[in-house]
């Protein structure tokens, strides 16, 4: 015996399952880093992917499958992170588009829907690489899918995708030269596999249960540093997701323009609040969230409410307000507007003194989503806007919310670092008000631009002609290690002696977080010393991961 | 026919040889530091081009003032009695007061010394650029022409005096008031160099960006390139703010190299372009085209 039709509520229980499974695994994932570097974040930004879907996935009783999967789908394309994530989320997305009208499926129909899905995922990039996680959802989905016969069953289905995917994810470092050099299988691949399992568990009745809460951006509760006579200085975060309903309003009709006046009316400030579907999703900083929730009440029910006190442990709570505005209150439709994603502060002060008008929160190992730039979009509030990725595994994300986002003409510049954003940003010029030529001059700007990394190693391996030990310094730049020394500064000058300098004239030198002044004015002194002819100029990035980001253009 | 006599200011940074040469006068400024008052020499005769720009990098500010009424009493008043009309070729209105207190004291000469004309022009230009349309006036007294063709021809002209300069810091000319720049130059640059130029109001405005002090020196010469396509007079001013020897080579040889021309003539940026632009401004300047751009 097995199961001849997914209902509704066995997709919603499947998908929650593959979220728990890849939640217990997220580091595993993680760790799969085809660089020996603590840079490794797929296995958190698959999961926040998947968590996006399974947290809306919660349906009960005759629920048609299709309604389902369209929520699932909505939910992680908003909530999308890294490239493996994106291509998730499309994933699910084709799954939605295969499973449309179906009240529930049979094996053909689930066969179908993968297939969409594959499909679908594939698009989403511009140039598929194989060895990746779409080289496992597509071989998998083509063994299982010329498998299925008049009376198979959904769990023979998986059953047979699941013997696929793991042997196509052992041979991914056959494909993919990288990850053969670093002895790993790929990451995303891997993540995607963990959610599949989960899946196909749900199916067999196996509930996974997960005590890691990796949604929540402060596992640790902030530390009661609040008492009977703390300044009541900052007010409370306030953020709601709520469901309209039809009996207070009419749920169609209903804009968030009035939630956002009544919102200014009380004295809020940060405000996001946009309708997806049937759904408001609201962010507010202000001192009297009672009057927030009333007025929510006027016109639905909420789903999830989370207040927290700023006053307490302030810089805590800017991680959870994953974007900022350059103005508070800055109504007024601009031309033209720059959203660039940064982490650190400073770096993100680096790219507001710039001109960026809206700094979406984006350190190393720990990607923005969709959402996050959809918030900043509306935040910046431009008729087009300039996007400033910085990572090239942030890029997908940046295009999707792009693509969702209606309301202004979105560009998404390529900046795979921090350093090309930076370079481009120093050169951004709107007089010309010609959005192709200010893109182009972007462009020509990233591409006379050379990234140098400093950071150090997590294991022990060889790569690129150098014998690495754990916590050795390593310099690299382009995915090529350049320099490995014992010592930080010597990393980043060996570094700097490695990089072509011809035609270059200037080097810029973030200092990350735990670069010391004097690290910096050692690296300084050297550069001065021996490239006279460079300007150098000194950053207080304040990053994470990297020691020394260098631009050298 | 009385002869001409063609007089500018601090601001045009001419040298004495050229002076000569042409046969230009020159009424002077002041700088003032630490609340003293120093005639603007164009002979640095009362500190050195170093002296000035080594205060102004230790982080002290130079300020100017414009040509005082007495100045212009005691050059016109000479130039008149010795029998000379009088061109005043003046830096930019926008920059200095300097030409409508020229004014004011030529009508008052004037009224004295009825046989007499002096004739103040703004040349909506500053610096070489200012000093080249002074030479150029010279240059048409020498051949005959007349008082009123001579002025004519300076009027009809002035725009097409090319003025292409680059610096390593907006910070002086900002802090001067000297500079119109869009909000693309706000922040810190970080190696960005802006290309200056005089727009039609004789207004400095920054036009472009562009990256590192090379790539900066060589878009210059290039624009100026531009500009100077079909013009007959292929000379070539180039100033600059006690820049480093090689800089300056590097430049002389990129005018050599772009435009073809040996008929280059290099100086300090005077004292008066100096307190504002502050040390490291290079600048080029050339007849060409006529200056279209209004910042």
């Amino acid at each position: 015996m097995g199961t001849q039709n997914l209902t509704g509520e066995m997709f919603a229980q499947m998908v929650q399952n593959g979220a728990a499974n890849l939640r217990n695994n997220a580091q595993t994932v993680n760790d799969l880093n085809v660089f020996p570097i603590p840079d490794g974040d797929t296995g958190d930004n698959m999961c926040r992917t998947i968590e996006g879907g399974a947290s809306v996935a919660n349906a009960e009783g005759d629920v048609p499958v299709s309604e389902v999967c369209s929520k699932v789908a909505e939910g992680m394309l908003l909530s999308a992170r890294g490239n493996s994530g994106v291509i998730l989320s499309q994933f699910f997305e084709g799954i939605n588009l295969g499973m449309k009208d179906f009240e529930t499926a049979d094996v053909k129909a689930v066969a179908e829907a993968f297939r969409a899905g594959v499909k679908q995922a594939y698009s989403s990039v511009i140039t598929p690489t194989e060895g990746t996680i779409l080289t496992v959802m597509r071989e998998a989905t083509d063994v299982a899918t010329s498998k299925i016969t008049e009376d198979s069953t959904l769990e023979q289905f998986f059953k047979a995708y699941i013997k696929e995917m793991y042997l196509s994810l052992d041979r991914t470092p056959e494909l993919l030269p990288v990850l053969k050099e670093a002895g790993v299988i790929d990451s995303g691949g891997a993540g995607f596999s963990f959610i599949i399992e989960g899946m196909y568990k749900a199916l067999k009745g196996e509930e996974i249960t997960s005590d890691k809460m990796i949604t929540t951006v402060s596992a640790e509760a902030p530390i009661g540093n609040f008492d009977e006579n703390t300044e009541m200085e900052f007010g409370y975060c306030t953020e709601a997701l709520v469901q309209l309903r039809s009996e207070k309003t009419d749920v169609e009709a209903f804009s968030v323009d009035a939630l956002i006046e009544y919102l200014e009316s009380i004295g809020g400030d940060s405000i996001v609040a946009f309708k997806t579907g049937t759904k408001v999703k609201l962010h507010v900083h202000t001192f009297t969230p009672d009057k927030v929730l009333a007025f929510c009440l006027t016109f639905g029910e909420f789903i999830t409410v989370k207040i927290e006190n700023m006053s307490i442990q302030h810089s805590e709570t800017t991680v959870e307000n994953r974007f900022e505005r350059k103005e508070v209150v800055s109504n007024e439709r601009k031309k033209f507007g720059v959203v660039a994603v940064a982490g650190g502060d400073g770096l993100k002060e680096m790219f507001t003194s710039l001109g960026a008008d809206a700094i979406v929160d984006g350190q190393q190992t720990m990607n923005p989503s969709s959402e996050d730039f959809i918030k900043a979009f509306d935040a910046v509030n431009a008729d087009t806007i300039i996007v400033l990725p910085n990572n090239s595994n942030i890029l997908l994300a940046a295009k999707q919310a792009g693509e969702l986002y209606k309301d202004s003409d979105i560009r998404v510049v390529e900046s795979t670092t921090i350093a090309e954003g930076y370079a481009a940003l120093t050169m951004l010029d709107l007089t010309s008000e010609d959005i192709d030529v200010i893109i182009d001059d972007l462009k020509m700007a990233i591409g006379g631009v050379t990234t140098g990394l400093v950071t150090y190693a997590v294991r022990d391996t060889s790569q690129d002609g150098f014998e690495i030990k754990k916590d050795d310094w390593l310099g690299f730049s382009k995915k090529t290690i350049l320099s490995v020394e014992k010592d930080k500064v010597s990393a980043a000058t060996a570094l700097l002696d490695s990089i072509d300098k011809t035609g270059k004239e200037v080097i810029i030198a973030i200092a990350g977080k735990d670069a010391t002044a004097e690290e910096l004015s050692a690296v300084h002194e050297y550069a001065s010393k021996n490239f006279p002819l460079v300007e150098f100029y000194e950053v207080d990035g304040g990053q994470d991961i990297y020691s020394f980001i260098f631009a050298v253009e | 026919m009385r002869p001409i006599k063609i007089v500018t200011d601090s601001c045009s940074d001419l040298a004495k040889e050229l002076r000569d040469k042409y046969s230009i006068e020159y009424v002077k400024m002041n700088t003032v530091h630490n609340e003293k008052e120093t005639p603007a020499s164009l002979d640095w005769e009362y500190y050195s081009a170093k002296e000035l720009y080594d205060i102004m990098r230790g982080g002290e500010r130079v300020t100017t003032t414009q040509v005082p009424a007495q100045e212009f009493t005691a050059m016109f008043t000479k130039l008149v009695e010795e029998g000379f009309d009088v061109i005043y070729i003046a830096c930019s209105g926008v920059l200095s007061g300097s030409v409508n207190t020229g004014i004011m004291v030529a009508k008052e000469i004037c009224g004295k010394y009825p046989e007499a004309k002096i004739t103040c022009i703004d040349p909506k230009m500053s610096c070489m650029g200012e000093g080249f349309i002074a030479i150029k006036a010279a240059e048409l007294v020498a051949e005959g022409k007349t008082f009123d063709e001579v002025v004519a021809y300076i009027e009809e002209n002035k725009l097409r005096m090319n003025q292409f300069a680059t610096v390593n810091t907006l910070d002086y000319l900002k802090r001067a008031g000297r500079v119109k720049a869009s909000a693309a130059f706000f922040g810190n640059l970080f190696g960005v160099k802006p290309v200056i130029i005089s727009d039609i109001n004789g207004q400095n405005t920054a036009i472009k960006k562009v990256k590192g002090r090379l790539a900066s020196m060589d878009e210059i010469v290039n624009l100026l390139n531009d500009a100077m396509q079909g013009e007959e007079d292929r000379r070539v001013f180039v100033g600059h703010a006690d820049c480093p020897q090689e800089e300056v080579d590097y430049l002389v040889n990129k005018v050599k190299e772009v435009i073809g021309t040996d008929e280059i003539y290099i100086n300090y940026i005077g004292p008066i372009i100096g307190a504002s632009i502050g040390p490291g401004a290079v600048v080029v300047y050339g007849w060409g085209k006529k200056v279209e751009l209004e910042g």
